[in-house]
């Protein structure tokens, strides 16, 4: 049985942190997830975990990381300093220059090397990199706002190179003080370049408030860092400006989903058409759902706003009712129309796949939104869609629901053998009518690996172990065990890790069991800290 | 006709013709056959040639009607033309002045057929019909002018100087090569409908094709003025042009010619001008020696297969285009040893399959045992490695399971090396299973993965220093990654290129094939290719199919190319290294269409597959001629790779007769032992010299980081044309001399980027590497020239520490770009 302090840890370990059923007031940003999630690994007992946050916070660029690198550029793990100096060095601000100056100065030679690209990119000021005290020096040769004052002076200069590494560096050096210098050059002549708005915006994410919202607002559809700035900056002036870099950009790309979401925003029903398109599709080459991994983060972000929105309970009604081909365009929104009504070509029995493009994503919408299991029945029903992507998405949301009732309908469908032996049919061939070898059995494995508890348990431990089924099945099974992460499948994974005949099956059972063997050895180590 | 009379096919195309046995004229429903009557003709007669007769024999006779004369030689024509028989067109080609009408009629046939006339006339020169032969050197249809030009040349025919000589253009890059439908066509514009905008040859723009040709028969008929075009060849832009100028200035055998062949000979960039230039300069001043023509002894027997259906892949994987519903691998029904080695040999069948398959077959050192690959019940069972004794006695199987092991080959140490989709990670084109390379004992146990590429590695082979080369299938940048420098957006190329590994998959680096693809596409890539992709603005790099690789007894390596088949000198790789032995087939296989045989209809030399040594020059090979290339016309025979010579081995004609292995001992390659110093262990070391060894256009003052990017393998996808994944292993600073040095997890796909201050990229790499777990590895540089030698100094970067890029937890991952996380909020 998996612990309450387990099942904490593993959502701090994995991110996989779906919403429970709750009120949209419930519903926790992504981008605040990710930073209490790495914030707390930082105070991790264990080197991989605090390597794991200073990678985090490295890879968001966001000062919010600050505070927790400081201590880990001088951890005591090699490992963890290189990644939290790398970081920091995107992160920080006076107190991180200060912090990477010190580890210049004295660290080892790899970290002394990080230090000195980072201070480069933060003061804006070079130093040959065999004088390891110089940023100390530069540091203690006047105060902060000398130096942001020359910065300023250099943006407001004519020499374009001292220009751009001054605008680099007011981000990391900057103070609310130099708001008004910063918007008025931005606003004059000679215009900025691109990359020169771009190091502008940037810097205004740390140090404007909300007075820079038309200038930031004005450049929303145009650079994507806009939306950094006005979800740091807030208001309905920056949720209005982000809609807009919503609708420009799409959801792809996560910066404006995610601070849409990181503003709790309640307004994206009209982009409920797009929103609900944006979790990738399985079946999709260009952006593949890949259900053998944790929700990311973008899936997340979009979820979130689907469920602010009030409309996600009728975005899984009438998704399930074009699957059912119950849908009727009179109790459709007119604008979700056309999205759904074009699902149908995918829908039809025998469809595997299109090339290079899809119609039928908004089925992978639904697992991340379902909260209510009044529509297990249905979703039960869809396991014998004639369309096999509609049974995967429906075994999804059945695992999101965590519908006990409906694991015999699951392994029913994936103890049925494929009508044709494994090794004899390619996987899959191109597309459409040439990929009748398409295996899609594993996924129900994982959707039961969503779904959890002890049957789901046996039946994957069962399943894994079985060299007669599927390959495809196999691993699924082996992927559904580690989303559960008991230990009492460790026996079985460390088997499969061991004798399956497929080096991935083996690879991702020993991983699974690493994994696994981590989670109880830092929820000890946790528990012990604190 | 044949000579017992006319055929069953033929008596029913008199048939349909009218064709009576008298002398009177050919009549249709009663009244004369004349000319005009085509206009009114349904088409499916016209095409038997009726009207062909009609014009021929077109005075109608005053009078009452009476019955035409018999043409004893109509049903040769008509037989060459329906059933696309070059032996028709050549007997009636024999017939001498009576055929001419026939032949002339047929040079000016509408179809491809015109072509086998043309080519019957280089059999049978028929100086009479030159005009029609001129005309057919600006054909659509480049085959007949191909064969157009040889059989002028054939006839040396002084009058045909001035069309041949046109034929070498007056521009750079100033030829066709490929045409659609009836069109010649040069390119397709890069627009929105991609590649659905054919831009068309301009007019009386040459062939290079029949160029080449053309230039050949200028040296056959010799001439002030063939002489001077020659001359002026030599000077082209294209390879293949200069390569046939100096081929014929080898038979004009001008003195005057002698100090620039020697120069080319010296000098050119391309290795078959080279070739072709000191040959000429030999034959001008007297040191020529005609190699040696006879072949080697012949072996007790050969085993080979018998396929009923062998296509070719464009990919040299032989998977996936052809969408089969179950795995291909270049099958044949059953595994047959013919014995004797000669036509009239007797071919037993070894393995008696009624529902199953054979692969791979290869005759072990001491030619005592035969390994090859079966599938015993189709329905059922996948490939497995079987072995039996070279009398077909003792069948034993080796390796078993939920898999396909294909493609064996016997290790000098007596293990067993062959490819498998046991991996079970599928390749990120059409997502089949990946097959990777494994070697096991000799009765199968210890099977160890030894190759570790996210698409496909197959057909190892034991080379004679105790490397096993072996073919790579790659896809660059499918997965939405940047090409090599910001800007190169979606290269998307597809390259199967060779690759060498020692027994334990340590050592692996690029053999043959990578960064050849602008040198079997000289020009333009095909018309359907995708150019927007398969090709960027640095090189026109487009991808190159290099599959099937055999070692000589010389070392060198015979294998198939997108130039057909091809000898690649072993002292000369990578680069400009190879010898196709049918050069002007090139760029047949352009831009994405990377194998020679999507060009069928544009090739006039036929099909080669599967070489293999037979003793000097010589190696059997299988083989369908030009004109008749179905799936089931491969035969077998001895090929002289020095005199292009072919000799009939043996053909089944209704089946195709591949994969023919000499049962006869060979040598034994050397044993390599392993240079890793720690087979157990989970990572290695990896260094560059100098990332500034390259000939990138980047800003070197730029770069301050290297990024280590490891690719995820894929368990399960089951979408098309996909994607990988990319995992974010580590990042490290650049050492001021370019070096860097990093501990990498094993068995992992690893790629290197090049990062500036801000770590944007500057540099993207587009292929993959891998160590196995204690190698170390190195490299001189990034695209380094490859002649240059690297600086003789210690790399900064190997005199400290290496730098971690290991998996570690929370590892960003993504497809493509790192914008497209999966994980992780990413900021660029």
């Amino acid at each position: 049985m998996v612990t309450r302090s387990q099942v904490a840890v593993i959502a701090l370990l994995t991110g996989a942190c779906l919403p429970l059923q709750a009120d949209a007031g419930d519903i926790r940003p992504v981008f605040d997830e990710e930073v209490a999630r790495f914030s707390s690994l930082a105070r991790g007992p264990r080197a991989e975990l605090r390597a794991e946050a200073a990678e985090g916070f490295g890879l968001m660029r966001h000062h919010a990381g600050e505070e927790s690198l400081l201590p880990l550029v001088r951890d005591s793990d090699a490992d963890v300093r290189s990644v939290a100096i790398e970081a920091l060095g995107h992160c920080g601000m006076r107190r991180g220059i200060a912090a990477l100056a010190g580890v210049a100065a004295t660290g080892s030679r790899e970290e002394r090397r990080l230090a000195h690209i980072a201070l480069e990119r933060m003061t804006g000021t070079s130093f040959p990199e065999d004088q390891p005290g110089a940023y100390a020096a530069w540091l203690a040769a006047d105060g902060w706002d000398a130096k942001e004052d020359r910065l300023l002076a250099a943006i407001e200069g004519r020499d374009p190179g001292a220009r751009m590494r001054a605008l680099v560096a007011l981000r990391f050096v900057g103070s609310g003080r130099a708001e008004d210098r910063l918007l008025a050059r931005a606003g004059g002549q000679p215009r900025f370049n691109g990359e020169e708005f771009r190091h502008a915006v940037r810097a205004l994410e740390r140090i404007g408030s909300a007075k820079a919202l038309p200038f930031l607002a004005g450049l929303a559809t145009a650079f994507p860092d806009t939306a950094w700035a006005l979800g740091q900056i807030g208001g309905p002036g920056a949720d209005a400006a982000l809609q807009h870099a919503l609708a420009r950009f799409g959801s792809r790309r996560v910066d404006a989903t995610v601070n849409l979401d990181r503003l709790a925003s309640t307004n994206c029903a009209v982009h409920i058409p797009m929103l609900i398109r944006s979790f990738g599709f399985a079946i999709f080459r260009s952006d593949t759902d890949e259900l053998h991994r944790p929700p990311h983060a973008a899936q997340r972000a979009a979820a979130n706003l689907i469920l602010r929105s009030g409309e996600s309970q009728r975005v899984v009604d009438l998704v399930l009712k074009e699957v059912e081909g119950t849908r009727k365009d009179e109790e459709t929104p007119e604008r979700w129309r056309g999205v759904l009504a074009a699902m149908r070509e995918e829908l039809k029995a025998g469809f595997w796949r299109n090339d290079g493009r899809t119609e039928a994503d908004p089925l992978a919408a639904l697992p991340h939104i379902i909260r209510d299991k009044a529509f297990v029945p249905r979703l039960r029903a869809l396991l014998r869609h004639p369309a096999v992507i509609v049974r995967i998405y429906a075994a999804e949301c059945l695992g999101a629901l965590e519908a006990n009732e409906a694991i015999p309908d699951m392994l029913a469908a994936i103890r049925e053998p494929y009508p044709f032996a494994d090794e004899v049919q390619q996987v899959s061939g191109k597309h459409r009518e040439m990929s009748q070898g398409v295996r899609w059995k594993g996924y129900l494995c994982m959707a039961l690996g969503r779904l959890g508890g002890e049957d789901a348990r046996v039946a994957l431990e069962v399943l894994a172990a079985d060299p007669a089924v599927p390959r495809d099945v196999r691993f699924g099974a082996v992927t559904g065990l580690s989303f559960i992460g008991s230990k009492k499948s460790l026996p079985v994974l460390r088997k499969a890790a061991g004798t399956d005949i497929v080096w991935t099956i083996r690879g991702a059972a020993a991983d699974a069991a690493r994994e696994i063997e981590f989670r109880e050895a830092a929820d000890v180590a946790m528990a012990k800290h604190e | 006709m044949n000579e017992e009379g006319p055929s069953p096919a033929e008596r029913q195309g008199r048939r349909e013709a009218g064709i009576q046995k008298t002398s009177a004229p050919l009549r249709l429903r009663g009244r004369p056959c004349v000319a005009k009557a085509r206009a009114c003709l349904p088409w499916a007669i016209c095409s038997l040639g009726l009207c062909v007769v009609a014009g021929y024999a077109q005075a109608p006779a005053p009078g009452p009607p009476s019955p035409a004369p018999p043409n004893p030689l109509l049903p040769l024509y008509q037989a060459a033309v329906k059933g696309r028989d070059l032996g028709a067109a050549v007997r009636l080609a024999r017939s001498g002045k009576d055929a001419e009408p026939l032949l002339r009629q047929g040079l000016k046939h509408p179809g491809p057929e015109a072509a086998l006339f043309a080519c019957a006339i280089h059999e049978h020169p028929a100086p009479a019909l030159a005009p029609e032969l001129r005309e057919l050197l600006g054909s659509w249809n480049q085959v007949a002018g191909y064969w157009a030009a040889k059989a002028l040349g054939q006839m040396k025919d002084a009058g045909s100087v001035p069309a041949l000589a046109a034929q070498l253009a007056s521009q750079p890059n100033g030829y066709w090569e490929l045409s659609r439908g009836r069109q010649k066509w040069l390119f397709n514009q890069q627009g929105a409908q991609q590649f659905k905008q054919p831009e068309l040859a301009p007019q009386g723009m040459p062939n290079i094709r029949v160029a080449y040709a053309s230039l050949l028969a200028l040296g056959d008929i010799g001439g002030p003025e063939a002489v001077a075009t020659l001359r002026r060849a030599l000077q082209s832009d294209q390879y293949l042009v200069r390569c046939a100028a100096a081929r014929a200035l080898g038979q004009v055998r001008s003195p005057e010619d002698l100090a620039v062949l020697r120069g080319l000979a010296a000098r050119d960039p391309a290795l078959v001008v080279r070739d072709a230039a000191a040959e000429a300069a030999s034959k001008i001043d007297g040191t020529w020696s005609p190699p040696v023509a006879e072949p080697p002894p012949m072996p007790p027997a050969l085993v080979f297969i018998k396929a009923k259906n062998r296509s070719e892949s464009n990919l040299g994987f032989r998977d996936s285009y052809f969408f089969p519903k179950t795995p291909w691998y270049g099958w044949g029904e059953n595994l047959f040893l013919l014995s004797p080695v000669a036509p009239d040999g007797a071919a037993r069948n070894l393995t008696a399959l009624t529902n199953g398959a054979v692969q791979g077959p290869e005759v072990s050192f001491d030619a005592k045992r035969i390994l090859f690959a079966m599938r015993r019940d189709f329905a059922k069972e996948g490939f497995h490695i079987f072995e039996m004794n070279a009398d077909g006695s003792g069948l034993r199987q080796l390796t078993s399971g939920q898999c396909n092991d294909v493609d064996p080959q016997y290790l000098p140490d007596g293990r067993i090396a062959f490819s498998s989709d046991r991996a079970g990670y599928q390749e990120y084109y059409h997502q089949e299973r990946s097959r990777a390379i494994y070697v096991m004992n000799p009765d199968g146990s210890g099977i160890q993965q030894i190759t570790f590429n996210p698409n496909q590695d197959y057909e190892p082979l034991a080379l004679s220093d105790g490397r096993i080369v072996y073919g790579s299938y790659r896809f660059y940048a499918q997965d939405g990654s940047p090409g090599p420098l910001p800007g190169d957006n979606f290269m998307q190329r597809i390259e199967t290129v060779l690759r060498t590994v020692l027994p334990d998959g340590s050592e692996d680096a690029p053999f043959y094939g990578a960064g050849r693809g602008s040198y079997y596409t000289p020009m333009r890539p095909s018309p359907i290719a995708l150019q927007y992709s398969g090709w960027h603005r640095r090189g026109f790099h487009i991808g190159v199919s290099i599959s099937q690789p055999r070692q000589l007894p010389d070392g060198d390596i015979v294998c198939v190319t997108p130039a057909g088949l091809t000898v690649i000198d072993r002292a000369l790789v990578p680069f400009d290294c190879e010898r196709p032995l049918f050069p002007e087939v090139l760029n047949l296989a352009g831009g994405e269409e990377v194998y020679i045989h999507n060009h069928d209809d544009m090739n006039p030399v036929g099909r080669y597959t599967t070489p293999y040594p037979a003793g000097g020059d010589w190696v059997f090979v299988s083989h369908a001629p030009w004109h008749r290339l179905g799936n089931d016309a491969y035969g077998i025979h001895l090929f002289n790779l020095r005199t292009r010579e072919s000799r009939p081995i043996y053909d089944d004609p209704a089946l195709s007769d591949i994969e023919p292995v000499p049962l006869a001992p060979r040598p034994q390659p050397a044993v390599r032992r392993s240079a890793r110093e720690s087979s157990g262990a989970t990572n290695g070391l990896i260094y560059c010299n100098s990332v500034f060894n390259s000939d990138l256009p980047y800003d070197r003052g730029a770069a301050r980081f290297v990024r280590v990017l490891g690719a995820e393998f894929q368990p399960a996808s089951i979408n098309a044309n996909a994607s990988f994944r990319s995992r974010l292993l580590g990042t490290a600073p650049l050492e001021a001399d370019g070096s860097f040095y990093f501990r990498v997890p094993a068995d992992t796909p690893l790629r290197f980027e090049l990062l500036n201050a801000n770590e944007d990229v500057l540099v993207h790499e587009t292929e993959f590497h891998y160590i196995r777990g204690g190698e170390t590895k190195g490299c001189v540089g990034c695209h380094e020239p490859p002649r240059r030698t690297p600086p003789n100094a210690r790399p900064i970067a190997m005199a400290h520490p290496p730098a971690n890029a290991l998996p570690k937890r929370g590892d960003l991952i993504f497809q493509g770009r790192p914008e497209h996380t999966y994980n992780l909020i990413f900021r660029e």
